[in-house]
Parts: structure tokens; sequence; C-alpha cells
């Protein structure tokens, strides 16, 4: 037995060095801000290797984790509220010069991403950040497909609709897949 | 262009630089919780009461792990389903739909398949797109019930003239016929009660006998009475997780017995679902309501719709509601997210209460639409 506590921890060690630094990216993205990336990453881990004998396949450990993030972020902004702090505050003032630099478009998506709903953001950010099929998206998110397919479309729209003339920043097949 | 958002995306997250985090510490909270799990009691959610002030108030689910399942096991049915004459909906299903050999009449979902009634009574179980016979049941009100999140369905077989209640296992195909309790256990037929199939919680049946609602444990069959007498077919209109919908003069109540209910603000009773971890309860009406199981309170929801209801969960924290705007307009499934009360179309264009009416429409509760 402790045998086997030792090697998982061998193998937990490698796969946190290896995965960790992807995984507190896509935590960023989910949160919007560092350290509450860093607690997420770290609730996660904790739970990844407390599952870790489970994880009869240890190259699922990452989805697992991935799992874990997505909705332990989902969990902690809906008791905290911020969701709805969020989705019903007001979108940040538009660029006004329509064609400004990239460095000014990539703030002002950031501001549109950081003020969609907790379950929307995480969507995108699975979807077009971490290229996640529908079907993965929604096992990591722990809904049925249909959900990720309308969290999506509505966060997308809401994102073109804050975008107004920059809505070209958006995959716009996307927002005509209907069902 | 359509790279504009990944490449954003990409370009944000890798501005951002983080350490690598302490392995020791984390296995050493991790080995805690393998600890805690191995000596938590309870398993999976289960009610318990929570005195505040010296009153028992509403019972509050406990949790067990969070922690999500690793992969591997396979996914159940779709929850976002709608039947219309002899096909079955959903997007989620293989290419969209499931053309059956029988019009659906009322049907319901297990972790496993669907099991439908048809026009002539008759109780089939659908399995990875296969039907089998498993029993009958009244063709004029078919009426299943079942636990969405576990293998078991159940209906009142009354067509030999002896009613009694059965139960299947989809994952076995096996079905359990209940008609033989002990003196005083029950008669489903006694004076003063008919029989009625309230609803299946796990391995646990709600039904009414000559006593009034009992709950049955499906695997020892013994009976414990819940609420006598039991008047009307609305007694119990849910269960999940131990905690039991009970419909009254004035409402909802929710409780694991009548004595501990605490009624629901704004209720006025009739059928009704709970979310899959007990947390939430909605309940069937022309105005799609919702309520904390927890607090008692409603939660609003942003609804445009003159008519909708709440009929079912997409999982713990996605509603399902029935939306239309008018009579003839066209009935649309709409997703609401709980707490956050946001909602948005999931299905739309179906077709007006009307039109599908005429086809035969159905929503997985168990019951004909309007019965």
């Amino acid at each position: 037995m402790a045998r086997d506590r030792t090697q998982d921890k061998t193998e937990f060690a490698e796969f946190v060095a290896a995965r960790s630094a992807a995984l507190h990216r896509a935590a960023y993205l989910m949160v919007g801000d560092r350290s509450l990336a860093q607690d997420l990453v770290q609730e996660a881990l904790t739970k990844t290797y407390a599952a870790w004998p489970r994880l009869h396949d240890k190259g699922n450990a990452e989805a697992y984790t991935r799992k874990a993030i997505t909705t332990t972020a989902i969990s902690w902004f809906r008791r905290k509220g911020w969701s709805h702090e969020r989705s019903t505050a007001e979108p940040p003032e538009q660029a006004t010069t329509g064609h400004a630099d990239r460095v000014t478009q990539s703030a002002w998506l950031w501001e549109c991403l950081m003020a969609l709903p907790v379950r929307q953001r995480a969507s995108i950010v699975l979807r077009y950040y971490e290229d996640l099929t529908e079907a993965q998206t929604a096992e990591t998110m722990g809904c049925a497909v249909g959900t990720v397919k309308s969290q999506v479309a509505a966060g997308l729209a809401k994102l073109r609709q804050q975008l107004g003339e920059d809505a070209d920043l958006l995959p716009l097949d996307t927002l005509t897949t209907g069902r | 262009m359509t790279e504009k958002l990944k490449n954003l995306l990409h370009d944000r997250a890798s501005a951002v630089d983080f350490a690598v985090p302490d392995v020791d510490a984390l296995t050493r909270a991790g080995d805690r919780r393998r600890r805690r799990r191995a000596g938590a009691v309870v398993a999976g959610g289960v009610a318990v009461l929570v005195a505040v002030g010296g009153a028992v108030v509403l019972p509050q689910l406990v949790g067990g792990d969070d922690s999500p399942q690793p992969a591997g096991t396979p996914a159940p049915p779709p929850a976002l389903t709608w039947a219309s004459g002899q096909t079955l909906h959903g997007p989620d299903l293989p290419g969209g739909q499931v053309a059956l050999q029988h019009d659906v009449r009322a049907y319901v979902r297990t972790s496993t398949g669907f099991v439908l009634a048809d026009s002539d009574g008759t109780v089939w179980s659908l399995v990875d797109g296969a039907e089998t016979r498993v029993g009958s049941t009244d063709a004029r009100a078919p009426h299943l019930v079942s636990d969405a999140e576990g293998t078991l369905a159940g209906w009142l077989d009354d067509t030999s003239g002896h009613p009694s209640y059965v139960v299947l296992d989809q994952s076995s195909g096996d079905t359990t016929t209940y008609d033989n309790q002990a003196a005083g256990a029950g008669d489903p037929a006694g004076p003063g009660s008919s029989p009625y199939f309230y609803a299946i919680d796990g391995h646990t049946a709600y039904w009414r006998d000559a006593r009034g609602a009992v709950a049955t444990d499906l695997d020892t069959r013994k009976a414990t009475v819940i609420d006598s007498p039991a008047g009307s077919d609305l007694d119990i209109t849910a269960v999940k997780l131990g905690l039991i919908a009970f419909n009254g003069e004035r409402g909802t109540s929710i409780g694991t017995s009548p004595a501990d209910a605490v009624h629901l603000k704004g209720s006025f009773g009739g059928p009704g679902a709970f979310s899959p971890d007990g947390r939430w309860f909605t309940e069937d009406a022309d105005e799609a309501k919702l309520w904390d199981d927890t607090t008692g309170q409603r939660v609003k929801l942003d609804l445009e719709y003159n008519f909708a209801s709440g009929y079912g969960w997409l999982d713990d924290h996605t509603l399902l509601v029935l939306g239309q705007d008018g009579w003839q307009d066209k009935l649309a499934i709409v997703e609401c997210h709980v707490p956050a009360g946001d909602c948005s179309p999931a299905q739309t264009g179906l077709g007006s209460f009307h039109q599908l009416a005429k086809e035969g429409f159905a929503l997985p509760v168990g019951s004909r639409m309007g019965q």
C-alpha cells in the first residue's frame, strides 16, 4: 500500500509538472483573475490527487482536472453571485475608433468576455481555447450537449452585440448553427 | 477571421505566468480528502433535518463528494427530448430523432433509456433504439414514473382487474410485481383509496394503498405509511433523495414527512419536479415557478412567454421550461439556469400546442399532456 502511495505521488508530481501551466491558463480565461485561477487549479489538482487511485487510465487525468476546474469555477461563481453581478453589469464602453489597433481590440474583447455569465464564458473557453468538441465540452461542464450549444450561441451573440462594428472578431459561422 | 477569437484567447492566456504548484501540499490535502471520504457516512446525497432556533426547518441536502466522476461510464440518455406521434425527438439523440414502432401517449426517462406507454396501454422499454414490451397500464390515462438518475421505472397495472404496481429495472429488463403484500401492508384497491403510483426515488417506491400514501422499499417490500389518508392523485407530486413534495390545500410543501414539510411561498400545488440533486423544485403551472428547497423561497426566472411551465431538468442547475406566447404560437423548450435565472431557447418551432395535441405530443413527465 505504501509503495502504491509513493507511486501515486510520483505519477501525480509528473502530471503537475507537465500540465499545470496549461491548466492555469485555461483557469485564468474562465475567471479572469490570476490569484483566483491559482486557487482554482490548486483545488482542482487536490480533487484530482484524491481521485488518483480511481483514475485507472492516468491519461484521463488532464480531462478530469479540466472538468474539476470548470465545475468548481461555475460553482464558485454561483455561490458568490458573481455570475449574476457580471451578467447584469453594463458592458464596458465600446471603443469608438472602429478599427482600433490589436491591443485595443484584445482589451475590449477581454472585457466583454469577462462580462459574460460564467457558464457561457466557460463553454466559449473550452470550445475556442481548449478546442474541445461539443461532446467533450458537455462532459467537462457536466451538462448536455444541447446546453453547450445554447451557451456558446448565447455567449457569442452577447459578445457580438456588445462588439458592434468589431463583431468580425467572432466566428460568425457559429452564430448560425441552430438546432 | 474566425481565428481572431482563438488568437485573442491564446494571447491573453499566455501573457500571465504561474508558478508550479506545491505538489507536497496538494498531496497532503488530497490524502486528507481521501480519508474524509472513506470515513463519510453519507454516500451520495441524503436528506437531513436542520434545526434552527429550536424549530425544524426545511431539509437540506448534504452532498457527498462533488468531485467529477472518472471517464468511462456510459452516457445516460439525453434529458431534452419530446415525442410526437411515433417519433421521439431530441437534439442529442442519434440523428436528432428515433422512429418508434408505436405511438407515444406518455413516457419517462431513466439513466438507461426510456419507458413509453402507447395508445393501447402497452408499456415499452426503449434501450439503445430497441423496443421491448414490458407490461400494460391504463390506455385512457397512462401514468408512468421513474427515477431519471436511476434505472427503475414503474406503473400501475389494472388490466386484470386486480390492481398491482409493476417496477421495471431497465438495466436488466426485469419487471417485479408488487401485489402480494402481507395483510395490513396495503391493498391498492382497498376502500377509500384508489391505487396511484406517485414516484420512484432510488429503490423506494411511493404509491397509495388502503392506508394512504406509503413508501415501499423495493428490495425488502417493507412499506412505511407516509401520509394517511391520502385523498387525491396529487398528495405526493415528486420525491428526490428522500425529499417529498406534498400537495395540500395551500399548495406544495416539501419535507421528509407532512409534519416537517415547509410550504413553498407562492405555490398553488400541482405536478412538479425536483432537480437531480434535490436542491430546486419546479411546479407545473401557467407561469414557470422555481423554488430553492433549502429556503422555500422563489427564484426569479427571466422569461418572456405568456405561458411557461417548468417540467424537468437537464442537470442540477438547468431547468427545462415549455413556453408559448399565444395559443396559436409555436411552442419552445427553454433552458433556465439556476440560481441566476437567465433563460435561453433550447428548442423552438415545435408547433402550436393545439397542433401538437392532435399529433400526440408528450414530454418525459410520465403523463399525457393536460392530463
